[in-house]
């Protein structure tokens, strides 16, 4: 039954009918869908994040940015505890995914990455077939049904805007794919899952303009129905895709606030130094 | 020193030529193998395919000088340093004969056995004409091919009939056991003992050596013991095969002699509705295939686990963090991922091992295993015969065998003429079973592999 309740969530993400407000109103006035309180992070004794407290808003676009080792991606990672990977690293503080802190015991992690997908900087398709990509996800939550599986690869390819292009061959391996097709492959993917909060790291650091504006656009379509997080480089797609941004730096969050207001009329001297390109 | 000026160019010129030179020594290298085994396979193949030449009788008949010596009286020969058979009356097959009458051959009494050597024999001959009285007439060394006197007529012996025309790789070959006679001597035992041999030592190796593999890299954590099993396992992947053969002659096939006689362990009954006889297994195993398998098995699992642990970890970790980030558990990761991903490696691994394992004739020598066996484990004849008794497949493991690296080596040491034929045409069933073999792992990698494109 939860499949089944699961399955018709994802063909009609939008059945509760709240979310009526479209991407210009002022996602601050949303309920926060992921919020980390007084957050540390430590890897081994060197501690990577200081006290963040942070709130990110349900169906919006979130930029993290900052100077490289700023501690950005270690955040986004903390958000669907991929930290969790890593030997001797250290959460204190609270992480919640819709007021549920997610480093408490009874948390499975399994389901938490469910809720909360990833994609990567390098695009990483898996040696196997487009199909079987994105069949993975659904595969391994129990889901056999091959036309159901079917279904949802379908659906989670035409989301991604890459059905037209690979319709005819999802039985070729994925390695073939172009990087910015792999990348939009790897959004699908994460969208297989059904996922409420995607995570995105540098998406488009590595791959063309074209490219990068495929999955901006995508990025744009996506936000109506999920909540995004995304570290970039790059502060003109920032300011383009995002609703709220974050400034890190050393391991600090300096200043977050909408995008707009960020941009334009920053609070603190650093982020200003930052987005005018005087340091960083 | 200027860009462009003499000594500047003389250098670049002298860095070519010396990298040309080294282009054209790698090639050398190269084509110096590449001679090495067309050699190699050169010379096992001309042995292997020239011509049997055959034993058994042939007549012998007087050659014709044109003197008409002989009608004058009644020549006596004696033949010695006979090389290439021997001389036998007919009346008598089992008596060699060092003298004989020009009647005697003429009337068809003599006879010559060659024993396959040569094409011909060569003898020393001495020939005297006793119904005269008169002295030898003359001693003959080295009668032959090419060497006939021609003062007197001489025995000639007939060459036999090729048994082998086509050389010595005949079905004959394929189906007959072993035998005392190059002739007749086979590769069938040999040939099903190693697959069976092969067979069940993959059965063992692969599991555990992937295990193994998996633990290492994935689940032990880089404590000091895994540190100390690690090195070990590389030092075993080093230790010479016989010493394997003593490991597994102790430990299987004698079982560290905790049994006086061979006691019944296990008596399997399940099979009695077919109308088998009860499958009993004996302690200690002695040299049968599961015996030889378990050697083998332990003889190439460090190959396999440090192969499989390269593959493994050549595994991008986006690839391990993608699946995890799509909420994959461990071991659905390493199940999913993971090892289809390493598995051209892992197949490497276990080609080139169980590849090294089936060539081994010491180890399979040290376990006690005889080369003189003419049925195949568990006495298996074809495939009639074991829709009939389905039994035997239980039974093979637990029965003797011989191994095709073993026969090779018994026939290379039989000092009977031939066998060294008999060995090469061993040597290419043997390279063909593992070309057969590594094909279908090949295949499977290919099959895998094409996927992969980091």
């Amino acid at each position: 039954m939860a499949l089944v309740k699961r399955f018709t969530q994802f063909v009609n993400p939008q059945g509760d009918g709240s979310n009526a407000q479209g991407p210009e109103v002022a996602p601050s006035l949303g309920t926060p869908k992921i919020e980390t309180r007084g957050m540390n992070f430590f890897y081994g004794t060197k501690q990577a994040l200081y006290d963040i407290n942070l709130q990110i808003q349900s169906r919006a676009v979130t930029a993290l940015i900052g100077p490289s080792g700023c501690g950005k991606s270690t955040y986004l990672r903390s958000l669907n505890r991929m930290n969790d990977i890593i030997e001797g690293t250290r959460v204190t503080g609270e992480v919640l995914l819709d007021g549920m802190d997610i480093y408490s015991r009874d948390v499975d992690v399994v389901s938490l990455r469910k809720r909360v997908g990833m994609v990567f900087q390098k695009s990483t398709p898996f040696p196997k077939s487009i199909f079987d990509n994105i069949a993975f996800g659904p595969r391994i939550a129990g889901q056999t049904n091959k036309s159901e599986l079917q279904g949802i690869v379908e659906r989670s390819l035409k989301q991604a805007a890459l059905w037209n292009e690979v319709k005819d061959r999802l039985k070729e391996s994925a390695m073939a794919l172009s990087g910015g097709q792999q990348q939009r492959l790897c959004i699908a993917r994460a969208l297989a899952t059904n996922p409420e909060v995607i995570l995105m790291d540098e998406p488009a650091s590595a791959l063309d303009p074209a490219s990068t504006a495929r999955i901006e656009d995508l990025i744009f379509e996506l936000k109506q129905n999920y909540t995004i997080v995304i570290v970039t480089h790059n502060m003109q797609q920032a300011a383009r895709i995002s609703e709220m941004t974050a400034f890190f730096c050393v391991g600090r969050l300096v200043e977050i606030g909408q995008t707009k207001q960020l941009f334009t009329n920053p609070t603190q001297k650093e982020t200003e130094d930052y987005i005018t390109g005087r340091f960083g | 020193m200027k860009l462009g000026d003499d000594n500047y160019e003389r250098r670049l010129i002298w860095r070519h030529r010396i990298g040309q030179c080294f282009e054209w020594l790698c090639r050398l290298a190269t084509m110096g193998a590449l001679a090495m085994l067309v050699v190699l396979m050169g010379s096992i193949f001309s042995s292997a395919l020239s011509p049997g030449r055959g034993s058994g009788l042939a007549p012998v008949s007087l050659t014709d000088t044109g003197k008409n010596l002989d009608t004058q009286g009644d020549l006596t020969y004696t033949v010695s340093k006979i090389i290439g058979g021997d001389f036998y009356f007919t009346s008598d097959p089992e008596e060699k004969i060092k003298s004989f009458s020009g009647t005697d051959v003429r009337g068809g009494k003599v006879v010559f056995n060659h024993n396959g050597k040569r094409a011909a024999p060569v003898f020393d001959l001495s020939v005297s004409d006793l119904s005269g009285g008169k002295e030898p007439i003359g001693k003959f060394k080295e009668v032959g091919p090419g060497r006939i006197p021609s003062e007197c007529p001489v025995p000639h012996v007939h060459p036999p009939k090729p048994a082998k025309p086509w050389g010595w790789l005949t079905w004959n070959f394929l189906t007959n056991g072993n035998s005392d006679d190059p002739l007749q001597a086979g590769i069938m035992a040999g040939f099903w003992g190693s697959v069976w041999l092969i067979g069940l030592t993959s059965l063992m190796v692969v599991p555990i050596g992937v295990g193994a593999a998996l633990y290492l890299e994935e689940y032990a954590k880089p404590t000091m013991l895994t540190k100390f099993i690690q090195l070990n396992i590389a030092n075993l992947a080093g230790v010479p095969s016989i010493v394997y053969g003593i490991l597994g002659f102790t430990v299987f096939s004698r079982m560290f002699g905790a049994f006086d006689k061979q006691v019944t362990v296990i008596s399997m009954k399940f099979l009695q509705f077919l109308g088998a006889k009860p499958i009993d297994i004996t302690l200690p195993l002695g040299p049968v295939v599961l015996s030889g398998a378990c050697t083998l098995a332990l003889l190439s699992l460090p190959v396999v686990i440090i192969t499989s642990q390269e593959a493994l970890r050549s595994i991008p970790a986006s690839l391990r963090h993608a699946a995890y980030a799509l909420g994959a558990t461990k071991w659905q990761t390493i199940w999913h991922q993971v090892l289809p991903a390493s598995l051209p490696g892992i197949l490497t691994g276990v080609i080139l091992s169980l590849s090294r394992a089936i060539g081994e004739a010491a180890p399979i020598a040290v376990i006690g295993v005889a080369a003189h066996l003419s049925f195949a484990p568990g006495r298996i004849t074809g495939i009639s015969d074991l829709i009939q008794n389905p039994d035997k497949l239980i039974r093979a493991p637990f029965d003797r065998f011989t191994a095709l690296p073993t026969l090779v080596y018994s026939w290379v040491n039989e000092a009977a003429p031939n066998f060294e034929h008999v060995a090469a045409a061993g040597i290419i069933v043997l390279l063909a079973t593992l070309l057969m073999m590594n094909g279908t792992a090949i295949l499977i990698r290919q099959r895998f592999q094409q996927w992969n494109r980091w």
